[in-house]
């Protein structure tokens, strides 16, 4: 695969084409992004040694010059990537949650640069090593080599490239190569979207790293990238992840499934303190005095879409017990949350107060 | 040698101000397989992980073999570990996915052919090797899984709720086959799940953790037999445990536990125990666990000052035992029966509770007050 894969592809597509990439002989090389024409066939020269062909093809000028222009303006846009990427990433470490969102929509493109595996629509994967525990060079150095190797394992021959001081590790995942890495794709339903698909993958690198590289990572997964102008934002998507992430107190993320969280850590102290004042209307009873174990509670049975069997199974504890605790929070609170709204804002509850101690 | 020494393991995650576990002290021996069982969020996965080294121990000692660990990388710590989210790599074969982990430790070719081989074999997948992990059912990829532990021929095995992605049937199936395997390998497991069954039927002892502490760490019979405390009589057993609010009162020379309803003549070899231990005239709960609640007439004749009435609410049947849920006075019980009588919702029926295997506790306390019999447990049938 190469920078020209992915606009080539689109072209032949478009207009019902066949092209063959090929190696170009020493004797017939032309210039390079040069259209030739050889034996009544138009070809492109790549590189030195690469020409694209398109047999039976005879395209008008207006048509060649509109190919070439696309596909030398794509490797443009690839140009020294991986270095931008890691000031770029070196910048975002810094920021919080509002300041990324709203670095979201900046359009900044990355100049990105001839890497090989780039194709769209794709997605970046950030693996973050947890507090290194044992802080020696040496673990340093079987962390950088072992991870990487991992990475290839799940995503295959893909793009990654360790970053930063804490040699976090970001990858490349086009989108026509989820399903591989998926061990269940035929499981997820296509209504299931690929954020399932991306968060098993994400799963299985927390624990292939954990049981092959010995070591504890969270794994957070960009917006689904169109094209090169988009990495930029991709790549704040998967920080912003990130960072919501240690928030919630999770090992993977999957960016279009953190909005809630995200939600609720942009809000102001207002209105954080109006919905607790709020929630204690019901009842009286101020949230630090609910029972201990309503976060628990909540999750679980929000977990198990509201189905108090299969909260129970989740939460290890007897059915009757799990209906006797509902009912005692529901007396406790006013909220019951084995109904839908009154779930919602046990639910919104629960994201505030996770991430009220996290932050603590 | 492997054992693995818990000395006043604590953990305190960053950020947090209450420990997650709490002055942890286990001595788990070589060869043993130990099982840590508590509900969700009492810190089982976290001391794997420090045992492990992916989590770093706030205080105490963790020793591997003869050394102290705590300090040591979790490469060189001579583990292996099979979480619930197991690691397959799915687009390599069940060979390259075995191979993976030694080849990243660059082990010698034909070392990991011959140990991939081996474990394939104690697995009996020598014939899947070839395939991918797609193409293999659910059971075949938790023993791929296993394998890929396997083939690093650890000291120590740490497996975090293996089977919980596996449905009921298979459950039970590897189960077994994790037993085999220990029996087989010789070496050291630690096991994590919340399943008191499976805790029940897995360790050769069983450690139920909760809150972050050690409730008790016994054989499963010990701990079936003689919980220390309400948790544990209550966390393990199905049904669990009946537990019913009274008193002990000294009437004449005689001890009863008394609750509405209720009254019930204690055995008088318990008598020494409960008066050195201050509970006559205070609050106790007595607990009853439902196979030792019965209906034939051979005890209620042995036991005529243990005979109970109950009112039949709900006849569970379960093939090969009826559970009934009852009302006695103002508790309600389950009562694990005979399926040759016939029960009915709202009829009334007797019950007589044995009385050797009555457990007492301290309500305030909540702890046992001596074990209701000798060592002799009872054969677990779940
Ligand atoms: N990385 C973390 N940061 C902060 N707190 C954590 C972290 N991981 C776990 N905890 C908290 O530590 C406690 C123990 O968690 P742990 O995962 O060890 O429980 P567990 O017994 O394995 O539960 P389960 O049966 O649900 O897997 C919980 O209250 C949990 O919320
Ligand atoms: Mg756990």
């Amino acid at each position: 695969m190469g920078w020209w894969t992915e606009p080539l592809r689109r072209w032949t597509e478009a207009l019902a084409i066949e092209s063959v990439v090929e190696y170009a002989p020493a004797t017939s090389r032309s210039a390079i992004g040069q259209w030739a024409n050889e034996n009544l066939e138009w070809y492109i020269q790549i590189d030195e040694a690469t020409r694209v062909r398109f047999p039976g093809w005879h395209p008008t000028d207006a048509m060649r010059d509109a190919l070439l222009w696309t596909l030398f303006n794509s490797r443009g846009a690839q140009a020294g990537l991986a270095d931008a990427l890691e000031l770029d990433y070196r910048a975002l470490l810094d920021k919080d949650v509002g300041e990324l969102v709203r670095e979201m929509s900046v359009a900044a493109p990355i100049q990105a640069g001839s890497c090989e595996f780039w194709s769209y629509p794709g997605y970046l994967f950030l693996v973050r090593r947890k507090g290194a525990l044992v802080d020696t060079d040496e673990a340093e150095n079987a962390f950088a080599q072992m991870i990487p190797d991992v990475l290839r394992a799940v995503l295959g021959e893909g793009w990654h490239r360790v970053l930063g001081e804490r040699q976090d590790v970001i990858a490349y995942l086009p989108a026509s190569k989820v399903d591989e890495a998926v061990l269940d794709a035929a499981d997820f339903a296509d209504a299931e979207c690929m954020t399932k698909r991306l968060e098993s993958v994400a799963k299985l690198l927390v624990s292939a790293i954990a049981e092959d590289a010995y070591h504890d990572v969270m794994v957070s997964v960009s917006r689904r990238i169109e094209q090169p102008r988009q990495l930029y934002a991709g790549l704040v998507s998967a920080v912003l992840a990130a960072r919501l992430q240690r928030l919630d107190n999770v090992r993977t993320a999957v960016y279009g499934d953190t909005l809630l969280s995200m939600f609720s850590a942009l809000a102001t102290q207002d209105a954080v303190d109006a919905f607790w004042q709020g929630l204690g209307e019901r009842c009286q009873v101020p949230v630090d005095a609910w029972p201990e174990d309503w976060l628990e509670i909540v999750r679980g049975v929000i977990s198990a879409n509201l189905n108090i069997s299969e909260a129970a199974r989740i939460l290890y504890v007897h059915r009757n017990t799990l209906i006797h605790k509902i009912d005692r929070l529901e007396q406790i609170t006013g909220y019951d949350v084995r109904n839908v709204t009154d779930a919602m804002i046990l639910y919104f509850a629960a994201l505030l107060k996770t991430q009220q101690i996290a932050l603590n | 040698m492997a054992r693995v020494h818990l000395h006043h393991i604590t953990k305190t995650y960053s950020g947090a101000t209450e420990p997650v576990v709490k002055d942890f002290n286990l001595d788990i021996e070589d060869k043993e397989f130990v099982v840590f069982v508590g509900p969700s969020g009492c810190g089982k996965t976290t001391t794997l992980r420090m045992i492990a080294g992916l989590e770093d121990i706030t205080g105490g000692d963790l020793i591997i073999g003869d050394r102290r660990v705590n300090d040591v990388a979790p490469k060189d710590r001579d583990i292996a570990m099979v979480f619930q989210n197991y690691a397959l790599y799915p687009h390599m074969s069940v060979y390259q996915n075995m191979a993976f982990g030694l080849k990243l430790r660059k082990v010698p070719k034909a070392e990991i052919d011959k140990r991939v081989h081996e474990a394939a074999r104690i697995l009996d997948i020598e014939h899947l090797l070839d395939r991918k992990p797609k193409a293999l059912s659910g059971g075949q990829r938790q023993r791929v899984a296993l394998g890929r532990a396997i083939v690093r021929e650890p000291q120590v095995f740490l497996m975090d709720e293996p089977l919980s992605n596996l449905d009921a049937k298979l459950r039970v199936q590897m189960r077994a086959e994790i037993r085999k395997l220990h029996q087989r390998l010789q070496t050291t497991m630690i096991y994590v799940t919340h399943d008191q069954t499976e805790a029940m039927t897995m360790g050769d002892r069983i450690c139920v953790m909760k809150d972050g502490i050690i409730q008790q760490a016994d054989t499963p019979q010990v701990v079936y037999s003689q919980p220390k405390n309400i948790f544990v009589a209550g966390f393990i057993g199905s049904p669990a445990m009946n537990f019913i609010k009274g008193d002990i009162i000294a009437d004449g020379d005689k001890l009863y536990f008394r609750a509405p309803g209720i009254s019930i003549l204690l055995p008088e070899g318990r008598y020494n125990v409960l008066k050195s231990s201050g509970v006559i005239g205070k609050p106790v709960i007595l607990g009853v666990r439902p196979e030792d609640l019965h209906n034939e007439e051979l005890f209620m004749s042995t036991y005529p000052e243990a005979v109970v009435d109950a009112k039949v609410e709900v006849v569970e049947h379960m093939g090969s035992e009826v559970y009934l849920h009852v009302n006695i006075g103002s508790s309600s019980m389950v009562a694990r029966v005979n399926p040759r009588f016939s029960f009915h919702p709202g009829s009334e029926v007797k019950l007589a509770v044995d009385l050797n295997k009555i457990h007492i506790f301290d309500a305030e306390t909540e702890e046992s007050i001596g074990f209701s019999h000798a060592v002799e447990a009872p054969a677990v049938t779940m």
